[in-house]
């Protein structure tokens, strides 16, 4: 029985060692498990943040990237301006808000003669001194804008621009466009010489014409034909038609030279309408025209024009109506005011300017087909001066025609 | 007495159209054919008028003018000057410098320019 228990307990003791051996096992693995998970958390837990970091560090690299490729552009940008600036063929010089010099460029240094660097920031009235380019001083203050003037300036002749550069409604100083038109400008004075030299002969041959035709009709070469005298009028009528035509060829090299310059003087627009009307007389009674000249209802107000070129104006248009209106049609002037503008108005019943040439009437040298067709006279540059002559003066010229029904040219000038 | 006239004018054509017709109206006619030329004849024959061309050999007009106006003996002679120089500076110019008139050949005829002349000789 003894033995029995004895074998008993053994197999208990077994059973309760190998039971606690399992239950130490088992918390061991758990325990290991326990430990391996805290571990493997941990690890990934700092994994995790490592890779979060690695990703955040990429995003901030990205950032940066971006924000250097921006910089890059922005720095491009800037390089390509200042290329532009420093290959500009013209002189560009801007100052900012505090009257400095911010910008100038090789062109503009060339002309005013600078040759240092250090004109960026220095105050606009200085530098003026130093190169000795008072004549910007001016330039620099006056809030207007300037287009286009010429200047002399040492060797150079200079054509100016000047612009105020405004932002958002804020005064950020003015740009300064020097162009060097020295060149240009002798070039032309040559052409224009040359064109002079030209016209001279050209009138002292006409004018001998001139008067020995009229010495044959006032007698001075003794008695001479009905049919003698026929033709020397004719020819007489001519030689004036040739006189004309060089003054006009003087006067439009004189404006492609830009000197053509205006002498304006307080002007009756109506005065000079009844001097061309009343020089014009003889031809519209031989052609026998029934010309109305319809006045404005009281006197306008003086106008600052130049006389003799507004009248060369009216004398070429009226000479036009007159030229292609068949005989017995009509011809009507009105002139008249709405208080800011003096319109003068012409309107025949002529042979009109075809559809197809209206838009090139005002260009040089040009003369519609059917007006060529009509008149073998004419140079083409009456109404190309007339353009240039109102439009000097601020004023607008315009038409309107119909082909073998009339024109009608208009003209307005600013009453200042 | 007939009055003398002096004109000064190298175009030989214009110069004698001019000498006729003042000639058939009985003024007496002298011709000088450039600036030199002029000034020499102005002060040997005191004309009682001058036609005075601008573009001249040797001495232009108006250094003829200038010169003419300067020298006691001649600066009385009214001078009137010729020319085809039709733009306004030069018009301006011949009568800033002392001129009694300006005739544009071109748009004159040989009668115009006789009344000219024996209207500022009354």
């Amino acid at each position: 029985m003894f033995y029995f228990l004895k074998i008993f307990f053994i197999v208990l003791a077994v059973i309760f060692t190998s039971a606690f051996l399992i239950f130490l096992a088992a918390i061991n693995f758990w325990l290991v498990f326990f430990f391996l998970a805290v571990i493997f958390f941990i690890i990934s837990y700092f994994l995790g943040k490592i890779a979060g970091l690695k990703k955040e560090k990429t995003g901030s690299d990205h950032l940066l990237q971006a924000s250097e490729k921006k910089f890059s552009n922005s720095e491009m940008e800037k390089n390509r301006i200042s290329k532009i600036f420093v290959n500009f063929s013209e002189g560009i010089l801007a100052i900012d808000e505090n009257e400095k010099v911010f910008l100038a460029n090789p062109t503009a240094k060339k002309i005013l003669g600078i040759k240092s660097e250090e004109i960026i920031g220095m105050k606009a009235k200085d530098f003026c001194q130093i190169s000795g380019a008072e004549f910007l001083t001016p330039y620099f203050s006056s809030l207007n804008m300037v287009l286009k003037q010429k200047v002399n300036f040492k060797n150079f002749v200079i054509e100016l621009s000047a612009t105020t550069l405004i932002f958002e409604e804020k005064n950020m100083g003015k740009m300064i466009i020097l162009r060097d038109i020295t060149s240009e400008n002798l070039f032309e004075k040559m052409k224009t010489d040359f064109v002079l030299s030209v016209v001279h002969q050209l009138k002292t041959s006409a004018t001998s014409a001139k008067w020995s035709l009229k010495m044959f009709l006032t007698g001075d070469f003794g008695k001479i034909s009905k049919e003698q005298k026929n033709v020397i009028e004719r020819l007489y009528k001519r030689n004036n038609i040739l006189i004309f035509s060089t003054d006009n060829l003087l006067s439009t090299t004189k404006i492609e030279d830009g000197a053509y310059f205006y002498q304006k003087t307080l002007v009756d627009i109506q005065d000079i309408v009844q001097s061309v009307t009343a020089y014009f007389q003889d031809e519209i009674k031989s052609k026998k025209i029934k010309f109305l000249f319809k006045k404005p209802p009281y006197r306008l107000q003086k106008l600052k024009l130049d006389k003799e070129k507004i009248e060369s104006v009216i004398e070429n248009i009226f000479d036009n109506a007159l030229k292609y209106t068949p005989g017995g049609g009509n011809i009507e002037v009105s002139l008249d005011s709405d208080g800011k503008d003096i319109k003068f108005q012409i309107k025949d019943s002529g042979i009109g300017i075809p559809d197809s040439q209206q838009t090139k009437i005002f260009g040089k040298f040009f003369r519609a087909g059917n007006a060529n067709k009509l008149e073998a006279n004419g140079s083409g540059i009456g109404l190309f001066l007339a353009k240039k002559i109102i439009e000097g003066h601020g004023g607008a010229i315009w038409f309107e025609s119909k082909e073998n029904k009339g024109s009608a040219f208009y003209f307005t000038l600013p009453v200042e | 007495m007939a009055k003398n006239i002096l004109i000064i004018e190298d175009d030989e054509f214009l110069r004698g159209l001019i000498n006729k017709k003042l000639a058939s109206e009985g003024f007496n006619m002298i011709s000088a054919i450039d600036g030199d030329d002029g000034l020499k004849k102005s002060k040997e024959e005191k004309p009682d008028l001058i036609l005075l061309d601008l573009v001249l050999p040797k001495t232009d007009g108006f250094d003829v003018l200038v010169k003419l106006k300067e020298d006691k003996t001649t600066s009385p002679i009214p001078v009137i000057i010729l020319s085809n120089l039709s733009q306004k500076e030069d018009i301006d110019k011949g009568i800033k410098l002392g001129a009694s008139d300006y005739i544009i050949k071109a748009q004159f005829t040989p009668e115009e320019i006789v009344d000219k002349v024996k209207n500022i000789l009354k």
